[in-house]
């Protein structure tokens, strides 16, 4: 006999099944571990479970301090450090292993089942994909019915059993689960501040340009965000999204001015909208910068957004969560306000100008009557020269426009942005370096256009008088598929020119092509549905359903009631009484005990039927016949091999009609 | 069905009441079902650890904007809740009787069984029976089952079972539920032998006579009724085979070795110690193959021998002089 808190000793299949469950929960850690890492973590790991499925003892103390010493210091020399998001979380990963090394009683176990929940969780900082998702889930499924084995010391059932058990309980979790996760309040975190890699590295549109930038940015595949336009879609030509703007430059680097302030505060919009408004609602892929790359130019900014003085949309912090807004944007437009000291900075040469560059917009300022010839001469110039658009250009030196426009003439596009605003503020037009994306590829599925990090693009902006800033796009004049058509990343480490994605000819290729849309359509829903939940829409959903500008509070005790209410309902199904199946020839029996019982014939629990039957004779009883017959009955069918249905049925009449004399 | 009622009942009741012990009551070998009103629930030391690793990942999701996070945290926490349910609906209603236990002597442990079956049609896992020092683990098939729980008896007599508390952590070990049951059943304990000493007076007697008697002892003397304790080699089998009942052949043996074991006759004084001797002689007298009778001074057990006899005696020396 054991008492509840006793020294444990699990059994070969409990340790099977803690093994089991650390190297589920761990194993996606251990995919991102330097290999010798894992490899540390898997021996020790199946070295304890081997001496504990032989039932002999752990490791001594010595062993078990010296590797937590060794694998700190391991760690600690890889990392640099022992906190924050990369080594914090591979630390807690070691120290769970090393922990089944010293698993003595039930409630290590316990911890280690606990463990391998919030290494699960951990997980969801790496990746939230939806593939993670199904993994976690058969992981927690596994892992709750291991528990449930630890918990019962007796079990004779099978894993599955467990499983089967697990499976209902986590079942009957997930209404809950919803409730939670819809109602809970949602505050905006972070609650404090978070360790400088807490989010991992991501790609994105940079607060700065200098050569090379955006071609290595468009080598990515990475969705950037995703556009759900509510009815028509701007044609691609109209696909300009706007991201950072740059008036200053050093000849290399190009920036933003921050002179003046942000447009915030005018009541009218800084632009004159013309023609047709666009509705859709962008949905951002975290990207650990400050831009909101909205379509040129939107209306109604959200509410955290600052909209610049040059019009591109800055949020108040780094944009590490999935962002969903909804746009009204208007393609075309008039900026036609511009102050004199913006026109100045737009018209400032770096020191690096040479001498030949402002030769040749001189030239063409010379023989151009107007700037718009000015502008023709100089796009006529990188279509006629033998201007090359490639995503791997030569590296450049100190004074990289010159270089690329009288030397090596290979570029992507910030090249041709930079050397076309330099060369138009040589000729006397103020001129400013847009940066964003340009284009975007329809989703027929999901009816809404995918952006990715490919499609990062820079532009330029002109100052024309009366038709304000005018946006030009000197890379259309190398190569003007680029604002049609994506670029082929299949030909982009060639060093050539870039090739584009015009159609696909295979059966294959458009079977591979739909394929891949459907999959991006199921990530865009899980991006809407779920990971772009937060306490904004939780606001939207609650006024859909009647509960405008409900506060937290209120909020918390909705949740109780309805969490409370499922919860009930959900006793009311699991403890609803069930009546036993008792054999139905006992319970025939059992009956005409009472009905004798009722007539003064007590029967003993010890008591046999046939000492039972000589009792009834004794006392003489009007219905003896009936009860001789019962008796004979019973004791036939209980001694029956297959008890047969006419018999019980008579049994059943005779016992019922037993005491209406 | 108004179960769930009294469950919630059970789960917010006021404290002061909570702890006090409503109990059940088991009498005789009747079958008892816990009450879901009797039943009470409460986290255990695991489940108080869960919850803090559910607000550790509930900062972490809040602190990262993380949603994914958010939603294991509460996938788990419904899990939580639902193996409340679970666990309390493992206990409620089992039924429970006394089964047919072993007595013992004083100083021993003497067995009380303890039956269990569902009320309804769901077999139970690790249920937990606890009574003094003694506890045992079992699961409840429909069949029922039974398990023992050993107690030691500090004095002669009847010893009860008393209260014994059923509980259950199962599935997950996060909440305990309980429920306290009274067993007026009991077992006897006997009078603890005393050390093996001078034989019983009476059996030098009796030996002494059989040798005046000159009679062999397996001198066949004739044959009466059964009685429950003869020996099954002195049966009369063929008179049975002739359906004649039950039949023991006596032998002279049988009536000139049987002897008295009085209380007035042990060396000791003390009562107490007069019973222990008596009971030493009653086990001696046993072994020894003999008829033997015993002679308290409010009653008489006539000369007699096998197990169930011993078991009259022993039973006699152990209630000897409590009032019923």
């Amino acid at each position: 006999m054991k008492s509840p808190t006793a020294l444990w000793h699990p059994r070969p299949h409990q340790w099977w099944g803690l093994g089991l469950s650390l190297t589920l929960s761990a194993a996606p850690h251990l995919l991102r571990l330097p290999l010798w890492l894992s490899a540390i973590w898997l021996l020790a790991v199946g070295w304890r479970l081997s001496l504990g499925v032989q039932g002999r003892a752990m490791p001594a103390l010595v062993i078990r301090l010296l590797l937590t010493l060794a694998a700190g210091v391991a760690l600690y020399l890889h990392f640099g450090t022992v906190l924050g998001r990369d080594a914090g979380s591979a630390l807690l990963v070691i120290m769970v292993g090393l922990k089944l090394l010293e698993l003595k009683q039930r409630r290590d176990a316990t911890l280690l089942i606990l463990l391998c929940y919030l290494l699960l969780a951990i997980q969801f900082m790496f990746n939230q994909a939806i593939v993670q998702v199904l993994y976690t889930t058969v992981a927690v499924l596994a892992i709750t019915a291991v528990w449930i084995t630890l918990n019962n010391p007796l079990d004779e059932r099978t894993w599955r059993a467990d499983a089967l058990l697990a499976a209902r309980l986590l079942g009957q979790a997930v209404p809950l689960t919803l409730i939670l996760f819809v109602l809970f309040p949602r505050l905006p975190g972070p609650l404090w501040s978070l360790p400088s890699d807490a989010h991992g590295a991501r790609t994105g549109l940079s607060g700065e340009m200098e050569p090379g930038r955006i071609s290595q940015l468009a080598l990515s595949t990475a969705v950037a965000f995703r556009a759900d336009f509510a009815g028509q879609i701007p044609p691609p030509v109209q696909r300009y999204w706007r991201g950072p703007v740059f008036e200053m430059t050093d000849g290399r680097r190009w920036w933003g001015s921050t002179e003046t302030p942000s447009r915030n505060t005018e009541n009218a919009l800084p632009f004159q909208p013309e023609g047709q408004a666009y509705r859709y609602v962008l949905t951002l892929e975290p990207n650990g910068g400050t831009w909101l790359p909205a379509l040129e130019l939107p209306a109604s900014i959200p509410a955290d957004v600052e909209r610049l003085h040059t019009l591109e949309l800055k949020t108040k912090q780094r944009i590490d969560a999935l962002r969903r807004d909804a746009f009204i944007s208007y393609p075309a437009y008039r900026i036609s306000a511009a102050t004199e000291s913006e026109l100045r900075r737009n018209l400032r040469l770096p020191n690096t100008i040479t001498e030949r560059i402002q030769q040749l917009a001189q030239q063409w300022r010379n023989a151009a009557r107007s700037d718009r010839g000015v502008i023709d001469a100089a796009l006529r110039y990188f279509h006629t020269e033998p201007f090359v658009y490639t995503l791997e250009p030569p590296l450049l030196g100190a004074n990289p426009v010159d270089e690329f426009l009288f030397e090596t003439r290979r570029g992507f596009c910030e090249h041709y942005a930079a050397a076309f605003t330099l060369l138009m503020r040589s000729a006397g037009i103020p001129a400013r370096v847009v940066t964003g994306y340009q284009g975007g590829e329809l989703n027929p599925l999901g009816g809404y256009l995918i952006v990715r990090q490919s499609d990062a693009h820079a532009w330029v902006e002109l100052w024309l008088g009366e038709k304000g800033w005018v946006r030009f796009d000197p890379t259309a004049a190398v190569a003007p598929e680029r604002v049609e058509h994506r670029i082929d990343l299949n030909f982009a480490n060639s060093g050539d020119a870039v090739r584009f994605q015009l159609g696909e000819n295979s059966l294959l290729a458009r079977g591979l092509r739909r394929a891949r849309f459907a999959l991006d359509a199921l990530n865009n829903g899980w991006n809407q549905w779920v990971l772009s939940y937060g306490p904004q829409r939780q606001q939207d959903l609650l006024a859909s359903l009647g509960l405008r500008n409900i506060t937290w509070r209120e909020l918390a005790w909705v949740l109780l009631v309805v969490t409370g209410a499922a919860l009930g309902m959900l006793a009311l199904l699991l403890l609803r009484r069930a009546r036993p199946k008792r054999d139905p020839i006992s319970e025939l029996y059992a009956r005409f005990r009472k009905r004798l019982a009722q007539q003064g014939v007590i029967s003993q629990p010890h008591e046999g039927p046939q000492a039972l039957l000589t009792r009834i004779e004794q006392a003489q009883l009007p219905s003896l016949a009936a009860a001789r017959r019962i008796t004979e009955l019973y004791i036939g069918l209980r001694y029956a091999a297959n008890p047969d249905n006419a018999l019980i049925t008579e049994l059943r009449r005779a016992v019922n009609s037993f005491n209406s004399r | 069905m108004t179960s769930p009622v009294r469950f919630s009942a059970a789960l917010f009741h006021p404290w002061k009441t909570l702890f006090q012990a409503r109990t059940g009551r088991v009498t005789g070998s009747a079958w008892i079902e816990l009450q879901p009103r009797r039943i009470f629930i409460l986290p255990t030391r695991a489940g108080l650890g869960f919850a803090g690793l559910l607000l550790v990942m509930l900062l972490g999701a809040i602190n990262y904007s993380n949603n994914l996070i958010f939603a294991l945290t509460f996938l788990l926490a419904g899990l939580a809740l639902v193996t409340m349910l679970h666990t309390y609906r493992n206990l409620s209603h089992l039924e429970l009787r006394a089964g047919q236990g072993r007595p013992g002597f004083v100083g021993e442990r003497l067995g009380f069984q303890v039956w269990l079956r569902p009320g309804d049609n769901r077999p139970r896992q690790a249920i937990w029976l606890k009574a003094g020092s003694a506890s045992a683990l079992t699961p409840v098939s429909l069949k029922g089952d039974a398990v023992w729980l050993h107690l030691e008896a500090q004095q002669r007599g009847p010893l009860p079972l008393g209260m014994v508390t059923i509980s259950s952590s199962y599935p997950l070990g996060l909440f305990r539920a309980w429920s306290r049951v009274v067993f007026t059943h009991s077992e006897l304990a006997y009078p603890a032998p005393a050390p093996p000493g001078p034989p019983p007076p009476t059996l030098a007697e009796g030996k002494h006579q059989s040798g005046t008697q000159q009679a062999g002892p397996e001198d066949f003397r004739g044959l009466r009724n059964y009685r429950p304790g003869d020996s099954l080699r002195h049966v009369h089998w063929k008179a049975l085979a002739r359906e004649q009942g039950l039949l023991t052949k006596e032998f002279g043996s049988n009536q000139a070795r049987s002897c008295w074991l009085d209380f007035a006759s042990t060396p000791e004084q003390d009562p107490e110690a007069r019973l222990r001797r008596l009971c030493r002689w009653i086990l001696e007298a046993e072994r020894a193959q003999l008829n033997y009778g015993v002679r308290l001074p409010d009653h008489a057990i006539s000369p007699a021998r096998g197990n169930a006899h011993r078991d009259r005696c022993l039973a006699a020396l152990a209630t000897f002089g409590l009032s019923k």
